[in-house]
């Protein structure tokens, strides 16, 4: 008999005594699946009846995005059913390991060991994908003849090769907990040990970190990362903010990892640790510590903060987490309940280690925020604050195709998350002048022990070092503003970092297919090749961005903003366009400009005046500010209690103060900081004051409500106060 | 042939079998003996496979036996409770067999359950304990593997059934020259099929005889001597024990049976006879010789 028959026979031989998880299998996915969108179709159908006929289409894309969204990747159903059917189908195969009896049988055959674990393996997986792929299909078959889009086909294809990824990575941990176990139960607690401990750990760091550290920042060590994604419950429910290609990754490489270590274990397991807790005694001491300290730490942190940063209750927590959960854990290995006090040295040691890392988290025994690399070991550092950019956004927010879909007429934009810009950031930006971080480090470390002050305007600052070990360190300042100017000046003019800040700077200014112009009120512009040398004017406008000085930035206000766009760019403003439909009140010009106006658009300064130039020259009737003519009144309101007191005489009794007359208007629009646009810096505002213009186009409109602007700081008029 | 040499295994802080060494002659009916604990179950186990030995080695047909498939075609092992998969029939156990024993015989097995009054569909959890252990055997027989390891597989066979199997092997045995190797608690289960018996003793062989060779050596007589018979001349006998009831003495001796007959007569008794030996008996007899209380271990 050669093993390739054996191989097979077996296959079929397994595959009749799990029959019963293929019926489950059968059963989930013909209702979830088959059924579901039979009944999404009827809905659908339902409530075409009552659309309008030139709603059908909006309809046709609604209900095909739902389904994409159903048997997407997202759906937390799937992943709730994927962890289900991977704890079954790896139960139901290797389970007999729990059992002496079963061992017995299957050991003593003249099978290789390797290929009864294959077999089991293979079997597993198939009975969960082959009802899951054909259901998959037939639904899809369903939409296709009811919605007559074959991209759905495709899009179902990826959806099912993702989804059986995900799912073998669940199950070949589970079948990694049911090798390191010898009875069900254990078996069980194991699979939550393997998918919650790395998670739950690196939060409990992070906990440690947030609360005992000032200057930690929030995504934390390599090794919290890290830890947050060794769990196939946080990768199949997309628990962490991780990309589609970086899970499948994650999927791949941990189902062929762990695949090896199951096959190696399995070789190397006793056939007498059926029925036993642990399979294997040299893992029991380590996970015993790893559990243990975890609790302890976990509750001297519930102690210490439950009860107002009390370091004795976090104390009492811990050592009393510590001995009840030794005795679990003593209980569990012996499997017998008189067992609850043995190993007590263990236990100590246990305790000992966690109190002690409470202590260097709680009294920060090691500088953790005194830190500062000294200048020769940084071989880059970045810097991210409101006080440098407060735009960022506009440069790492994405506009595309829906992703989710992949149907070409949706777009979207997708919004980076404040955390994803400080990571592109800290990854990008390479600033050269390290003495300027270093000495704004050493204002933030000072800072950390000065006591806050109402007058001073102090921000939040990220500073990351690039070291020249290779070490990334990460720390998190509050800085006062006029304390810093210096050391903000030295990095804002530095080439790195505007070249790790405005992507425009790295952009190829041939690539540029259409410029758009977004200014006061309706003052925009769509500009194209026919209105002149797009890439001319790209390198004028990126000559005077890298030119722009700190001090004029914090002198000086934007009136206006322009977003360059490359082909892809254009194709996704095209499309937006479409979907958004052709209104009547949409300007030509400014179509464009409005669209996805949160993405890419960078900041016209008066000084940039070169490109102010070529934009005139271009046909864009640029307006620096709004014409006294154009306003019906403006209102002025401030919210500062002292400047309520101190100017109430002149205001109503809702604090605010009506302007009508042209000259008060003239003198006004002086003062204030006008934009319109997408890019909007409120560094230099007083914000103590609100700003509203009425103007006289926008009387007539019932809704027509104020634009609302701020006074440039330290230049608040007259006529006001 | 199978030889163990000096094969230890311990689980956790209990020594399970302490450098045991045996061999088993092909084409014999070998018994283990021993009582609960004393390592038969082990020593099964380590044949067939299932558990490494900590030291020691057992050798089937001078290969070794753990993770070598090679070996392991040449042994059927039925467990003392032989697992069955959930909600199965013998038809469909059969068909697993038939694909993992490349020589196993549907049709002799199919010859065998009907035999014995097996239902070849009827569920297997509805078979009694011994109705099972005739299924292991059916099964175990139709491998056509050179060895068939029994552990404890008579225990739960009515009497009758025992006989059955028994000629059974013997069938086997003569046909192709199955060596079967039984494990059980009780002697008296092994009485008349084994060939050689080993006597397992907390972890450790305590004796390892042919059952002929014991049987020619150590006889028992009944007999009854004259009033005035000098008793002691019944020392020139090698005589191992010797209990009386009034005049009629029961001895059990060692020796050649016609020796024995020889100088019995030469004592003019008024009657004797020589009886045949149990198993049982024969084993007190050799066991106290080492000084052990045989009664005590297997009994």
């Amino acid at each position: 008999m050669t093993s390739k028959s054996l191989f097979f026979k077996l296959l079929k031989e397994d595959f009749k005594v799990r029959i019963w998880t293929l019926a489950v299998s059968i059963l989930i996915f013909f209702f979830s699946h088959i059924v579901g969108t039979a009944m999404m179709l009827s809905m659908y159908k339902y409530n075409r009846a009552f659309s309008e006929p030139t709603d059908l289409l909006s309809y046709k894309v609604e209900f095909v995005q739902t389904f994409y969204s159903y048997i997407g990747i997202k759906n937390p159903l799937f992943a709730f059913i994927f962890v289900v059917l991977a704890v079954i189908v790896a139960m139901s195969g290797f389970s007999y390991l729990y059992s002496k009896k079963k061992v017995d049988m299957y050991h003593s055959l003249p099978v290789r060991r390797e290929v009864l674990f294959f077999v089991k393996i293979l079997n597993g997986i198939l009975i969960v994908i082959l009802p899951y792929i054909v259901c998959s299909f037939i639904a899809s078959l369903l939409v296709l003849v009811n919605m007559g889009d074959a991209g759905i086909i495709v899009t179902t294809f990826f959806s099912v090769a993702e989804w059986i990824l995900l799912f073998i990575f669940n199950y070949t941990i589970v079948i990694f907990a049911i090798m390191l176990t010898g009875n069900m139960l254990i078996g069980i607690l194991a699979c939550g040990f393997l998918n919650f401990y790395a998670p739950a750990f690196s939060q409990l760091i992070s906990g440690y970190e947030s609360t005992f550290f000032d200057t930690y920042y929030e995504v934390g060590f390599i090794a919290e990362k890290v830890l947050l994604k060794l769990s196939g419950i946080m990768v199949i429910f997309g628990v962490f903010d991780g990309r589609l290609r970086e899970k499948m990754l994650i999927a791949v490489v941990g189902s062929i990892v762990l695949l090896v270590i199951n096959l190696l274990l399995y070789r190397k397991r006793a056939s007498e640790s059926a029925g036993k807790s642990i399979s294997f005694n040299i893992i029991k001491l380590p996970i015993k510590f790893m559990i243990v300290i975890f609790m302890s730490m976990l509750m001297y942190l519930f102690g210490y903060e439950m009860m107002s940063n009390s370091i004795a209750w976090g104390v009492f927590g811990a050592v009393s987490a510590g001995i009840i959960t030794h005795c679990i854990m003593e209980i569990i290995y012996n499997q017998d309940f008189k067992k609850i006090f043995a190993k007590k040295l263990q236990m100590l040691i246990c305790i000992v280690i966690s109190l002690f890392v409470a202590a260097v988290f709680q009294f920060d025994i090691f500088g953790y925020d005194r830190y500062i690399p000294k200048v020769s070991d940084i071989s880059s550092a970045a810097v991210v604050s409101d006080f440098l950019e407060s735009n960022a956004s506009q440069y790492f927010n994405e506009m595309g195709f829906h992703n989710e879909t992949r149907y070409d007429s949706i777009t979207n934009i997708e919004y980076a998350s404040d955390n994803d810009i400080e990571s592109m950031l800290m990854r990008e930006m390479n600033i050269k002048d390290k003495e300027a971080v270093v000495a704004l480090a050493k204002l933030g470390v000072a800072n950390l022990s000065s006591e806050w002050r109402a007058d001073s305007i102090s921000e939040r600052v990220l500073i990351s070092y690039k070291l020249k070990s290779g070490k990334k360190v990460q720390r998190v300042y509050n800085i006062d503003f006029d304390a810093a100017i210096k050391e903000l000046s030295s990095i804002y003019d530095d080439e790195g970092y505007k070249t790790g800040m405005y992507p425009i700077l790295s952009e190829d200014s041939k690539n540029i297919v259409s410029v758009d112009f977004n200014g006061i009120k309706d003052n925009d512009k769509h500009l194209t090749s026919e209105n002149g040398d797009l890439a001319k004017l790209t390198e004028v406008y990126k000559k005077e961005l890298m030119s722009l000085k700190y001090d004029t930035k914090v002198k000086s206000y934007p009136f206006a903003s322009i977003r360059f766009n490359d082909v892809d760019a254009q194709k996704i403003l095209d499309a937006a366009y479409k979907d958004r439909g052709n209104y009547s009140d949409y300007s030509p010009d400014s179509k464009y400009a409005d669209l996805m106006d949160d993405v890419g658009y960078y900041p016209v300064y008066p000084e940039f005046k070169e490109t102010v130039a070529m934009l005139k020259a271009m046909g864009v009737d640029l307006k620096e500010k709004m014409s006294v003519e154009d306003i019906d009144r403006i209102e002025v309101s401030e919210f500062n209690p002292e400047q309520i007191e101190t100017y109430y005489d002149s205001y109503n009794e809702t604090g605010t103060k009506v302007f009508t007359d042209a000259k008060d208007i003239e003198e006004i629009l002086d003062k204030v900081v006008v934009c319109d646009s997408p890019y909007k810096e409120d560094l230099n505002e007083d914000v103590n004051f609100n700003v509203l213009i009425y103007l006289k186009s926008d009387v007539s409109d019932a809704y027509g409500g104020g634009l609302q602007y701020h006074f440039k700081r330290g230049d608040i008029p007259e006529n006001v106060k | 042939m199978i030889e163990a040499k000096n094969l230890s295994k311990s689980f956790e802080d209990i020594k399970a079998l302490d450098s045991i060494s045996a061999t088993i002659r092909d084409g014999n009916v070998f018994g283990l003996i021993g009582t609960n604990g004393a390592g038969k179950s082990t020593f099964l186990k380590i044949l067939a496979g299932i558990l490494k030995p900590e030291s020691g080695e057992i050798l089937i047909d001078n290969e070794s036996v753990f993770e070598n498939i090679n070996a392991k075609e040449k042994f059927f092992y039925i467990s003392d409770e032989q697992y069955f998969f959930a909600n199965t029939n013998a038809k469909e156990m059969m068909k697993f067999y038939s694909s993992v024993y490349k020589n196993f015989d549907t049709l002799k097995c199919e010859k065998l359950l009907a035999a014995l009054d097996l239902g070849i569909n009827r569920k297997i959890n509805t078979f009694s304990k011994g109705m099972k252990k005739q299924l292991c055997i059916a099964l175990g027989v139709a491998s056509n593997t050179k060895y068939l390891l029994c552990d404890e597989t008579f225990d739960g066979l009515d009497p009758v059934m025992r006989q059955a199997v028994k000629s059974l092997f013997a069938k086997e045995m003569d046909e192709r020259g199955l060596t079967p190797i039984i494990a059980s608690h009780n002697l008296r289960e092994l009485e008349d099929i084994c060939d050689h018996v080993g006597l397992l003793h907390k972890g450790g062989i305590l004796l390892s005889k042919d059952v002929s060779d014991m049987k020619l050596n150590i006889h028992k007589i009944q007999c009854v001597f004259e009033t005035d018979f000098d008793m002691d001349r019944l020392k020139s006998l090698d005589i191992m024990q010797m209990k009386n009831s009034g005049r009629v003495y029961t001895i059990t001796l060692k020796g050649e049976e016609e020796e024995i007959r020889a100088k019995m007569e030469e004592f003019h008794p008024v009657f004797f006879e020589i009886m045949d030996l149990s198993l049982e008996e024969i084993f007190i007899s050799e066991t106290e010789v080492y000084g052990y209380d045989i009664k005590k271990l297997i009994f």
